[in-house]
């Protein structure tokens, strides 16, 4: 399944919305106009993927790899940044790899240290912050919106 | 002058109702030791000069027509800067928060503020919280009080050091790893890191959601549990602050620990902890036995897999958490940036320090397909199993003592170019974080270059009152919390 489908099936499980062809079509577009906007690359995904090795603390931190975590990152390093990155990313990831003489086999995931379930609040309604307050901080604000540059011709 | 300053918060309270003192005097007189002393030490990012001393006028009018009579009473403090005042700057330490003004209070400010606190500026930490030394903050490393060569300890390092250095009464920290109860041992004041859920973190800026908690820094411990009592609760906006009654310490100051069973796990008292830690954690074992409770030994193997777990799932969290920062909705911005990539890329490399950007890669690594499974998922397994032997151990011991650090304040520098090695440091206190468990650090002695010495007392989740117990009663046995540096000691002349 690609990606967009897979948000697509999501979409579709959470809202309960049955989609017709031409929204179908109409989401199509608007997912990858985002996809583009936020610079997913289906093809880039995928071959990282493959190229990996499994024991990377064994193997270290290659230039392929850190390449691409900056890309997940979202940062660009300097070529002397890399460098250090990827001896202290090796040596961080063999200490880690330690949890490994741990058996885990029938010990259950915890993400949180007690279980909560859905503590909502009370569904009242109330004003949300005002929109000016929320872009006082905008470094370019124009017309009441974030100001970026162009993203669509 | 400065009569008041050394005073504990309580006292200043007290002595501010009944009228020996005005709140603005002494946030005059803070304010005079800031001037005096911050430029050697750099605890604070900023200080509210101007709105801490209206803040104190407003405060003194309303303790006078007794709308306010909260023990805290325009006793003046400071914040930790990740924590949200409004209006007021909240760098988090760093250049990509560097104008950042909130439009909103924290709930804990928020609650303080109402208590009567006067807010004397924002307090120095590591960058977003990552660290254990205050060095990686984008305004320079604060200087430990006692020693300004060496490091207060981090990530709170600002908030502990002006304890220590009578910049403020107290201070308010945040602790994912261990960031109250190291700069707490390594500066010689009193710290709480409360239980997951106790207190809430709206408004506080997130590094690793599951593990970080608000707590108080203060002279005593007494004064802590002041603090906690007025900012835990359930808050609506935090769904992760558990519904319970605010905490009620009054029955704790009895100084009696008769029936207190406390548990010393070996594993923390082997390879890698100083003769100087080792040595006063000890005696204070037996200064608490001398007090009535029963202490034994016991083993904990599993805490020695705390590091590596919590290094994947903070960095986890935080690379999730870090990836708000794109340079549109607040804080640094690259300018004349051609297009939307170009804005999230050089705002977020120029914006974030080296520190944050390695801990972001590694979480992005731990989450990426492939290993997801092998580094994510196995931590929080790990996680479990660390809960687990916790349970096990409340089971025999109404708590557990500990040090807080294998080591006391090293110099500045000293550490800053291995990671690794700056991980090692929190041994000791991470898997309180990953447990969700409450943990106080008290100053129980000092090293062989006269740096002091912190223990903790760690609890079963809720029962920090134990806890309080407990360290109130070391404190009123000892006098190592009453100990002041020479910079203080000399006054400002």
């Amino acid at each position: 399944m690609s990606v967009q489908e897979k948000l697509i099936a999501c979409l579709v499980e959470n809202t309960g919305i049955e989609l017709t062809e031409s929204m179908l079509e109409d989401v199509k577009v608007r997912l990858n106009m985002i996809l583009d906007l936020v610079g997913y690359s289906e093809a880039g995904e995928t071959a990282v993927a493959e190229s990996k090795v499994i024991n990377v603390a064994e193997t270290g931190i290659d230039d392929n790899l850190i390449k691409y975590l900056e890309e997940l990152s979202r940062l660009e390093l300097t070529r002397d940044e890399e460098e250090r990155a990827k001896g202290e990313l090796t040596k961080i990831l063999g200490y880690i790899d330690m949890l490994n003489e741990l058996d885990t086999e029938n010990v259950e995931a915890m993400s949180h240290p007690f279980p909560y379930t859905n503590n909502f609040r009370d569904d009242e309604c109330k004003a949300s912050t005002e929109r000016e307050l929320i872009l006082q901080n905008a470094p370019q604000q124009k017309d009441g919106c974030f100001k970026v540059p162009t993203t669509v011709e | 002058m400065m009569e008041f300053t050394n005073k504990t918060a309580l006292e200043i309270g007290q002595m501010i109702k009944n009228k020996e003192v005005s709140s603005v005097e002494v946030t005059k007189d803070m304010l005079q030791n800031i001037k005096a002393r911050d430029e050697k030490v750099n605890a604070f990012v900023t200080v509210f000069e101007e709105d801490a001393l209206k803040q104190a006028e407003e405060v003194q009018a309303k303790i006078d027509s007794g709308e306010l009579n909260s023990p805290l009473a325009g006793v003046p403090m400071g914040i930790k800067d990740n924590i949200c005042t409004k209006d007021r700057l909240t760098t988090c330490g760093s250049k990509m928060l560097y104008n950042f003004k909130p439009p909103y209070n924290a709930a804990v400010t928020d609650k303080l503020e109402k208590a009567g606190a006067v807010v004397l500026g924002k307090l120095n930490m590591d960058e977003f919280a990552m660290g254990g030394s205050t060095e990686t903050s984008y305004f320079g490393s604060t200087g430990n009080p006692w020693d300004v060569t060496r490091v207060p300890g981090g990530s709170s390092g600002g908030s502990a050091a002006a304890v220590a250095a009578e910049e403020v009464t107290y201070a308010l920290g945040s602790d994912t790893g261990g960031s109250i109860r190291q700069p707490c041992s390594f500066c010689g004041v009193s710290g709480i890191k409360p239980t997951y859920g106790a207190v809430s973190r709206y408004g506080l800026v997130a590094f690793a959601s599951s593990l970080d908690q608000i707590g108080p820094v203060g002279r005593d411990i007494k004064d802590c549990a002041e603090v906690l009592s007025v900012i835990s609760g359930h808050d609506p906006k935090d769904s992760t602050s558990v519904k319970r009654p605010v905490f009620d310490f009054s029955s704790c100051f009895d100084g009696d620990l008769k029936g207190m069973k406390i548990g010393i796990p070996t594993n923390y008292f082997g390879k890698g902890l100083d003769e100087d830690v080792k040595k006063p954690v000890l005696e204070a074992a037996e200064t608490l036995k001398k007090l009535g409770a029963e202490i034994e030994e016991f083993e904990m193997n599993i805490v020695d897999y705390a590091i590596p777990a919590y290094y994947v799932l903070a960095c986890a969290e935080a690379s999730s958490n870090l990836s708000r920062y794109d340079g549109i909705k607040y804080g640094y911005r690259k300018r004349d940036c051609e297009d939307l990539m170009e804005v999230y890329l050089t705002s977020r490399s120029e914006g974030f320090g080296m520190e944050v950007k390695r801990r972001i890669m590694l979480g992005s690594f731990v989450l990426s397909s492939g290993y997801y499974d092998a580094y994510y998922n196995k931590s929080l397994k790990v996680r479990g199993l660390i809960k687990k032997s916790f349970d096990e151990a409340f089971e025999k011991y109404d708590m557990i003592l500990s040090p807080v650090a294998p080591t006391t304040a090293y110099k500045i520098g000293e550490n800053s170019s291995d990671p690794l090695k700056m991980y090692l440091g929190d041994i000791y206190t991470v898997s309180v974080n990953l447990a969700g468990i409450p943990a106080v650090s008290v100053p129980c002695g000092f090293g062989a270059e006269g740096m002091p010495v912190g223990m903790q007392l760690i609890g079963n989740a809720f029962e920090e009152s134990k806890l309080v117990k407990a360290a109130y009663a070391f404190q009123k046995a000892t006098d190592f919390h009453t100990k002041k540096p020479e910079m203080v000691k000399g006054g400002n002349n």
